[in-house]
């Protein structure tokens, strides 16, 4: 009757004895991977730069930084690892940056790695450097560490700014769709720091365009199902206007009435005038919202044609009217595409002005 | 003739006993002659009260004119006395505090009277399960005093006692307690047949009965609850529980109960509803908290890198940058310690056990972490288990909470989470199996009783209490508790 007891615990024990001594990753005998960045080579296909951080006392992070050129990641990962004290591991990659050269030939060959490592997750940001990426990896200074550094940028930009939400498993499944372009945030230098500038946009996995950080905010509300802090400046020969907490809502129309089909974007935008130089802005409060709606109409159709004319769709809304409609055709779509008429149609509501003594 | 002959052999048995009953020390003889013959007095010193021997029985042998013991004990202001003619049987009952009375030549010609030394403790508040508000008494050691606690509280003539002796030396006095009526016949019957089976020699407090009478032997868990309030043994009987009482023990046990009943203090009832579960719901918090903080940490940071957030990477990293062991070396260290101190605390005399609690908490672990011993993290986390478990009302539940963690300590610096998530499971599996008198034990989670959550997790309003526990199967399930202030409002 014991028996079944002492089996049981000599299973258990040996089991433990047996796995005492098994490769362990202790957090402190490692040395985590927190960005890399990948840069086109010459001979080799790629150029790989690591950043991976060593803690000092006091809370401070100090970032080591290999880098060395490979045909595969892992290669790559062989010759860094010659170099580093303790084993490299990806468990922590924060930020991973492509140049702009090797985005140009096309990125999936360095994205599979990522998605195919089950110790990487999804919110992993990446993003496309104008020069190259030792040089964006190494501008950085900090004391928290280079993958907090980036990854703070990004996401501070993502949840208040002109950036729309992207990280890799977004950014995948953009890719994987077909019904649908990746787009990517761009970093370069600014007065030898690190600066997000533009968004680069994708036609599959290879860079095709690039659109300035401070015109993004018309692509993040086309983009974006809600916004829901976002900002939007205002600029006429009359007056300037900064509209702050915007909160949008975006919902795509598809009409096929013969042809290829007519798609309307609505967009709702409600927000606050924070900075006026004009008069006083509540007394022209339709004038505001109608001049506000024509500008961001004419942006967006002009944003809009760019995408047409590239035959690249960051927008998704191919995505959209095949979730919507039976009728849809991907062949047909594509075709038409390019010359599909797109209008964007924006309703615009100033809600306050803010609070003035 | 024959009487004569019989009286001659009374007085030879009589004489032997007495020859032997002086070769033991505690033995006081006392004789004096009577117009009937010579009298003797006999009894054991340490085992009665000499106050009463004195004041009530003395006084009556010298004064009063008696011809026999039967006149004698008409006059002897104690119930309970005996008359006899078997000397054999006087040895047993001197140690059981009776005083005998020998008188030559009459029959029955033995008196032995009771007079017992009452030597209790007062009933004193409760101590292991205190209470700010609330009634403030505890049960003693006397099995009679705390049966009358609950009588007090509960003077129905439903109430069932069910004496009986346990212990083949000892001959303990146990009785289980319920309502005809509320409580289940089949509980009650369960715990008297596994309380006749008990084959033990000595039941020295309720423990034995308990560990003796568990469902599952092997189990860490204790599957009976114990309890020093007589107010909550008053209402758990009310609830169609059963109560088991041993003589000698201030601890009263209490089943069939679940897992969650060893979380609910019985203050839980003497608070506001809100107030209450939150408590309960802070106290279920802290045990998990106790049981997978330690094993947690050493997993992830053996393991599982990954999942620590970036910022908090840092501080581990920094707290951890002088410790020359692995997690589980430094865990270890750091629970042992622990231990040591609760164990050194548990044995010394009250104020000394503070300072070994100042000399612990602050000495060593200051001193652990500057010598690079164990980093700062781990100290927090463990102290903070360490008081998690000391949540628990129930102290041998708390036990268990600190017993079960270490296994886990070790899974989880071999397997990592995995192991760790496989070795609750098979608690989980342990706790699903496990009854407690017969029911189920992990109720009302599962066997799934949604009516049964209204006191397990959070405990609901009276007015929402108007049923009482599935889980003891009780004979009569309503019971009244609406206020009809509450009923007008209700049907309006």
């Amino acid at each position: 009757m014991y028996l079944k007891y002492i089996v049981f615990f000599v299973f258990v024990t040996a089991s433990l004895l047996l796995n005492a001594f098994m490769p362990s990753k202790i957090i402190d005998q490692i040395q985590m991977i927190t960005v890399i960045g990948f840069d086109a080579t010459e001979e080799e296909r790629v150029q790989g730069t690591v950043a991976s951080p060593k803690y000092q006392q006091e809370g401070q992070v100090e970032d080591f930084i290999y880098t060395d050129t490979a045909d595969t990641v892992y290669e790559d990962w062989v010759k860094l690892n010659a170099k580093a004290t303790e084993r490299l591991l990806n468990g922590k990659i924060k930020v991973v940056f492509y140049n702009q050269k090797l985005a140009a030939e096309g990125i999936s060959d360095f994205i599979g790695f990522l998605t195919r490592d089950p110790s990487i997750g999804g919110n992993v940001s990446l993003a496309v450097t104008e020069g190259s990426t030792l040089d964006v990896i190494n501008s950085a200074t900090t004391t928290k560490g280079r993958g907090i550094f980036f990854a703070d940028l990004f996401e501070h930009n993502i949840r208040h700014g002109n950036l729309p939400q992207i990280n890799l498993k977004i950014f995948e499944s953009a890719l994987d769709s077909g019904t649908q372009d990746p787009f990517l945030p761009m970093l370069s230098i600014e007065k030898e720091r690190p600066a997000l500038t533009a968004i680069a946009f994708f036609k599959g996995d290879q860079y095709v365009d690039k659109l300035p950080i401070e015109h993004a905010d018309v692509f993040k509300m086309l983009y974006e199902k809600n916004v829901s802090d976002g900002e939007y400046q205002y600029k006429s020969e009359e007056y300037i206007a900064a509209v702050e907490n915007i909160e949008t809502t975006k919902d795509v129309v598809f009409e096929t009435n013969g042809g290829s089909g007519t798609v309307t974007i609505n967009v709702n935008i409600r927000g606050a005038v924070r900075e006026f130089t004009g008069q006083l802005p509540t007394t022209q409060k339709e004038k505001i919202e109608r001049d506000i709606k024509q500008d961001i109409e004419k942006k967006a159709n002009r944003l809009v044609s760019r995408f047409q004319e590239l035959e690249i769709d960051p927008l998704g809304i191919e995505d959209d009217i095949k979730s919507g409609n039976r009728t849809y055709n991907q062949k047909h779509f594509k075709s038409a595409y390019p010359d599909m008429p797109i209008r964007v149609n924006a309703e615009v509501k100033i809600t306050g002005y803010g609070i003035m003594r | 003739m024959n009487k004569k002959t019989s009286q001659k052999k009374i007085q030879r048995d009589f004489e032997k006993l007495l020859r032997e009953l002086k070769q033991k020390d505690a033995f006081i003889h006392y004789q004096r002659e009577h117009e009937t013959g010579p009298i003797h007095l006999g009894y054991l010193k340490t085992a009665i009260d000499t106050d009463k021997l004195e004041k009530y029985i003395m006084p009556r042998l010298q004064e009063y004119m008696y011809q026999n013991l039967n006149e004698l004990k008409d006059h002897i202001p104690f119930t309970k006395t005996e008359l006899t003619d078997d000397a054999d049987q006087i040895p047993d009952k001197l140690v059981k505090s009776f005083v005998f009375i020998y008188m030559a030549n009459v029959s029955p010609s033995y008196l032995l009277i009771p007079l017992p030394l009452d030597e209790k403790r007062q009933v004193s508040v409760p101590e292991v399960e205190f209470s700010v508000v609330g009634p403030k008494e505890a049960f003693v050691e006397d099995i009679d005093t705390n049966l009358n606690l609950v009588r007090k509280r509960l003077a129905i003539p439903e109430l069932n006692v069910k004496k009986l002796r346990v212990g083949t030396i000892t001959k303990t006095d146990v009785a289980v307690v319920s309502i005809a009526g509320i409580a289940d016949e089949d509980n009650v019957k369960t715990a008297v047949q596994r309380i006749k089976d008990v084959d033990i020699d000595q039941v020295v407090d309720s423990s034995f009965i308990q560990q003796t009478i568990a469902d599952n032997k092997n189990s860490p868990f204790p599957q009976l609850l114990d309890t020093e309030r007589p107010d909550r043994i008053a209402s758990i009987l009310v609830e169609g529980k059963v109560a088991i009482f041993v003589n000698g023990s201030p601890h009263v046990l209490l089943g069939p109960t679940t897992l969650i009943e060893f979380f609910s203090a019985f203050e839980d009832y003497f608070l506001n509803w809100l107030t209450a579960s939150s408590f309960r719901l802070i106290r279920l918090i802290a045990v998990f908290f106790s049981i997978l903080i330690t094993p947690l940490y050493v997993a992830v940071l053996t393991h599982h890198f990954e999942i620590v957030p970036q910022t908090m990477l840092t501080t581990l990293v920094n707290s951890r940058m002088q410790v020359p062991f692995p997690p589980i070396i430094e865990a270890l260290v750091l629970e042992f310690a622990i231990e040591l101190l609760r164990e050194a605390g548990a044995r010394l005399p009250t104020k000394i056990g503070q300072t070994i609690g100042i000399v612990g908490g602050i000495v060593i672990g200051t001193a652990a972490v500057e010598a690079g011993i164990t980093s700062n993290v781990l100290l927090i986390l463990v102290a903070l288990a360490a008081l998690g478990s000391f949540t628990t009302p129930v102290y041998k539940m708390s036990n268990t909470i600190r017993l079960i963690r270490f296994p886990l300590i070790i899974v989880a610096s071999v397997y990592g989470l995995i192991g760790l998530a496989i070795s609750i499971a098979y608690i989980m599996v342990h706790l699903l199996r496990l009854t407690s008198l017969g029911r189920p034990f992990f109720a009302p989670i599962f066997p799934f009783r949604f009516a049964d959550f209204k006191d397990a997790l959070i405990r609901l309003p009276f007015s929402m209490q108007n049923k009482r526990p599935f889980q003891v199967r009780p004979s009569k399930v309503k019971r009244p508790v609406a206020n009809e202030n509450d009923k007008l409002r209700d049907s309006r």
